[in-house]
């Protein structure tokens, strides 16, 4: 499994003699920081203690951050990694530290996102005991994990840490679980650095098929109404600017899914807007009329697609995606390129011809000026006196450029923020996508923020979500963090509100709230503030969140019973999208 | 879809040799509500590798689904999926009756005989019969015996060999298959 090197590879951060005695414990440490890891974040407990005493040692070259529950751990993880393209590590004891892992792990594995949880275990001799703190973490995370591996005897660490860190970073990209006895953490071993990057039957990224791409290229080439559409697999795989080329040769729309949406400018000529249940009234409605699809580096997930039987069945289908699974999972294609999306969207740009698609284009911008009309202008500029969640979306959008990296929870907050954050060059969304995880956001703001200081992070949150997740302001007050939480207050769970409203005949169960005082609380953990339910302030609110050096929360009072329109009924077509 | 139209398939998976990797699979195949009826899992010690062959009944899409998922998974080598017919499978059935209600030995004898099994164990209470056999001829011998009295019926899970190259399977044509919205 194991090719062993004898001495560090060139270019990484720390020298580690060939060989030498230490415990297992410190060999986590030695090879994290062969990995090139600088921050953790977790939490101690009793199993996994040999390798905080470790970390002890070692706290001036591999930074912990003590979050304040293991599920913070694991988004900060997750947003350190979607912020910074690196693998992001959690570390939790076992049994209840291990299974508070979960959700953030089933978080990773949907949305595709590299970490890797490193937990500890109760000593080998007492497995299936039922020892205090003892679970059977292996299965319980198998189905969740992109793999997982008990350690049982310190020699296997450096090979298995190595590995983890290959799987959870190539191809799809994945949680990974490395589940630790605490004898194998103290026991001692022949320290050797150890890199894998062969795995039997593994294919990361497979060849690219040039037949496949030719295919592709002559489905374009004879397409009169063709329409892409961009998946976080051309994020993952850093494949914008290749994707920049082949709609811009070829004259081809695109529209994002919500993880998709900062892969190019929102201000791109060529940019429709966003696909699925709450996406733009163009893109959805246009799947059903086009005459070819190509599909990058997404999986045709149902808020998506809708009714799948329904959907784009008068089109031809290209899909880009490197996971072979996704292939025909939800939706058969006529051409499938099993490859890196950044490879074969370079290959593909060289293989059309150009074209452009005023018409087809021009049936978009139609679509748009209806949806204006509709939706958007009293979205934005609403008569209610009470503010709106898109209005205040659009005003952070507009005043801090679209080059932020906001990091969303999960529900109306969230579809606000991917429907009018316009994201230009350097703006990011990171939000729970697959999941739908509530409670998300606050940490994986924090672990954004971690992973890239210096940039504006804004976390935007419901009143529900925030929380759910809330002890991690301790987290931000311990680290100094500058973490921006915009928090849209509206005292319900307003997505499902919505849902009651329009489905359960305004049977409002079990969503309304009673709130803390936000800003008391942030207080609490010295983190400045300000609560704004007035349209006068709140721009220049907005303006001194952004502008404050440190943490800052602003809680903005939002209509109680604001709906997010468009938006397709459950179970309907894309094409019966729901203006009002 | 009623289970009626469930279709039976054989599955064979070639996984590393590592604990967990049949727990791996078992689930990926609950997931997707696929039910298992036997599962033969051996330890290829010389090739360092696991081979299962499972005989499983659902719907075909949902197990052409669940054996992407299973080919795509680290650890797993091989996944193929074949239909009933596309392979020469064998199982092993043992059979342990009553000797006193046997009745006539010579008839009984040639009853066994008959249907290519043989008397493993002659004991003073019991006897046991074993067969090998393709799934319905393991069953059409334990309705023979029935009427002796069967205390005991044990039968092994299948193994296989394919009739055909893999590109000629119910697998392969799955995933080349005309354009049809699935879903």
């Amino acid at each position: 499994m194991a090719r062993e090197v004898d001495a560090a590879p060139a270019g990484k951060p720390v020298e580690v003699p060939p060989t030498r005695t230490v415990s297992g414990s410190e060999a986590v440490v030695l090879s994290l920081l062969q990995e090139g890891v600088e921050t953790v974040f977790g939490y101690p407990g009793g199993a996994i203690m040999p390798v905080y005493d470790a970390l002890f040692e070692y706290e001036q070259r591999l930074r912990h951050v003590l979050v304040r529950h293991e599920q913070g751990a694991v988004h900060a993880a997750e947003g350190y990694a979607r912020a910074s393209g690196k693998t992001g590590v959690c570390i939790a004891t076992s049994g209840p530290g291990a299974t508070n892992l979960i959700t953030g792990i089933a978080d990773a594995r949907m949305d595709s996102t590299p970490i890797v949880c490193i937990t500890g275990q109760v000593p080998s001799r007492m497995l299936g005991s039922d020892a205090f703190q003892e679970t059977d973490i292996m299965s319980v995370s198998a189905p969740l994990t992109k793999w997982n591996y008990q350690i049982t005897r310190p020699e296997e660490i450096p090979s298995v840490i190595s590995k983890a860190f290959y799987l959870a970073g190539s191809g799809r990209p994945g949680p990974v679980l490395v589940d630790i006895t605490k004898d194998a953490q103290i026991g001692t071993l022949n320290y050797r650095t150890a890199e894998v990057r062969e795995v039997a039957g593994y294919r990361p990224v497979p060849p690219l098929d040039a037949a496949r791409v030719q295919a592709a290229a002559r489905l374009i080439n004879e397409s009169t109404r063709p329409m892409v559409l961009v998946g976080q697999g051309v994020l993952l795989s850093r494949a914008q600017a290749e994707l920049g080329a082949l709609v811009g040769k070829a004259g081809l729309p695109f529209a994002s899914t919500l993880l998709g949406l900062s892969a190019l400018p929102r201000r791109h000529p060529l940019n429709v807007g966003m696909l699925g249940m709450h996406g733009n009234y163009g893109p959805n409605v246009r799947t059903n009329e086009c005459d070819l699809l190509i599909a990058v580096g997404m999986r045709f997930d149902d808020r998506v697609t809708g009714d799948v039987s329904q959907y784009a069945r008068q089109a031809r289908i290209v899909h880009i995606e490197i996971d072979p699974s996704e292939i025909d999972k939800n939706v058969k294609t006529d051409v499938s390129i099993n490859a890196d999306a950044r490879e074969a969207l370079a290959a593909l740009a060289l293989a059309v011809e150009p074209a452009s698609h005023d018409d087809w284009l021009a049936g978009f911008r139609e679509c748009d000026r209806i949806e204006y009309e509709r939706v958007i202008a009293k979205d934005i500029h609403p008569d209610s006196p009470g503010l709106r969640m898109a209005e205040v979306i659009h005003e952070l959008s507009e005043r801090s450029r679209g080059e932020a990296i906001v990091v969303t929870d999960v529900g109306q907050h969230q579809m606000s923020a991917a429907r009018y954050y316009r994201f230009s060059e350097g703006g990011r969304i990171i939000t729970s996508g697959g999941l739908g995880t509530m409670g998300f956001a606050l940490p994986a703001a924090l672990g954004a923020g971690i992973a890239c200081p210096g940039r504006q992070v804004v976390a935007v949150i419901g009143d529900g979500g925030f929380q759910m997740t809330i002890q991690e302001l301790g987290t931000i007050l311990q680290t100094g963090t500058p973490v921006k939480m915009m928090v849209l207050n509206n005292e319900y769970l307003g997505m499902v509100r919505q849902w009651q409203q329009l489905f359960f005949s305004r049977r409002y169960s079990a969503t309304e709230l009673a709130n803390p005082d936000f800003v008391r609380v942030a207080a609490a953990y010295n983190v400045g503030g300000r609560r704004v339910a007035a349209r006068g302030e709140l721009g220049e609110a907005i303006g001194e969140m952004l502008d404050a050096e440190s943490s800052w929360l602003l809680e903005v009072v939002v209509e109680r019973e604001d709906n997010i329109f468009p938006m397709i009924p459950s179970g309907a077509a894309v094409s019966e999208i729901r203006l009002e | 879809m009623s289970q009626e139209d469930d279709a039976r398939f054989t599955l064979s998976i070639v996984s590393e040799n590592e604990v967990g990797a049949l727990l791996r699979m078992t689930m990926t195949l609950a997931r997707h509500r696929i039910r298992v009826e036997s599962l033969t899992s051996t330890s290829d010690e010389s090739a360092g590798v696991h081979r299962h062959i499972v005989v499983a009944r659902a719907r075909p899409d949902r197990v052409r689904r669940a054996m992407k998922q299973i080919q795509a998974s680290v650890g797993v080598l091989a996944a193929e999926y074949y239909a009933e017919g596309e392979t020469v499978d064998r199982e092993v059935a043992l059979y342990k009756l009553d000797v006193d209600r046997l009745g006539d030995p010579d008839s009984f004898r040639d009853l066994v005989r008959a249907r290519r099994a043989r008397v493993l164990v002659l004991g003073e209470t019991y006897v046991i019969i074993e067969k090998t056999g393709c799934g319905r001829e393991i069953e059409e011998l334990y309705e023979s015996l029935r009427p002796f009295g069967v205390m005991q019926f044990v039968r092994s899970g299948r193994i296989m060999v394919t009739k055909a190259g893999p590109a000629e399977t119910a697998g392969a044509r799955a995933s080349s298959g005309n354009r049809a919205n699935g879903g």
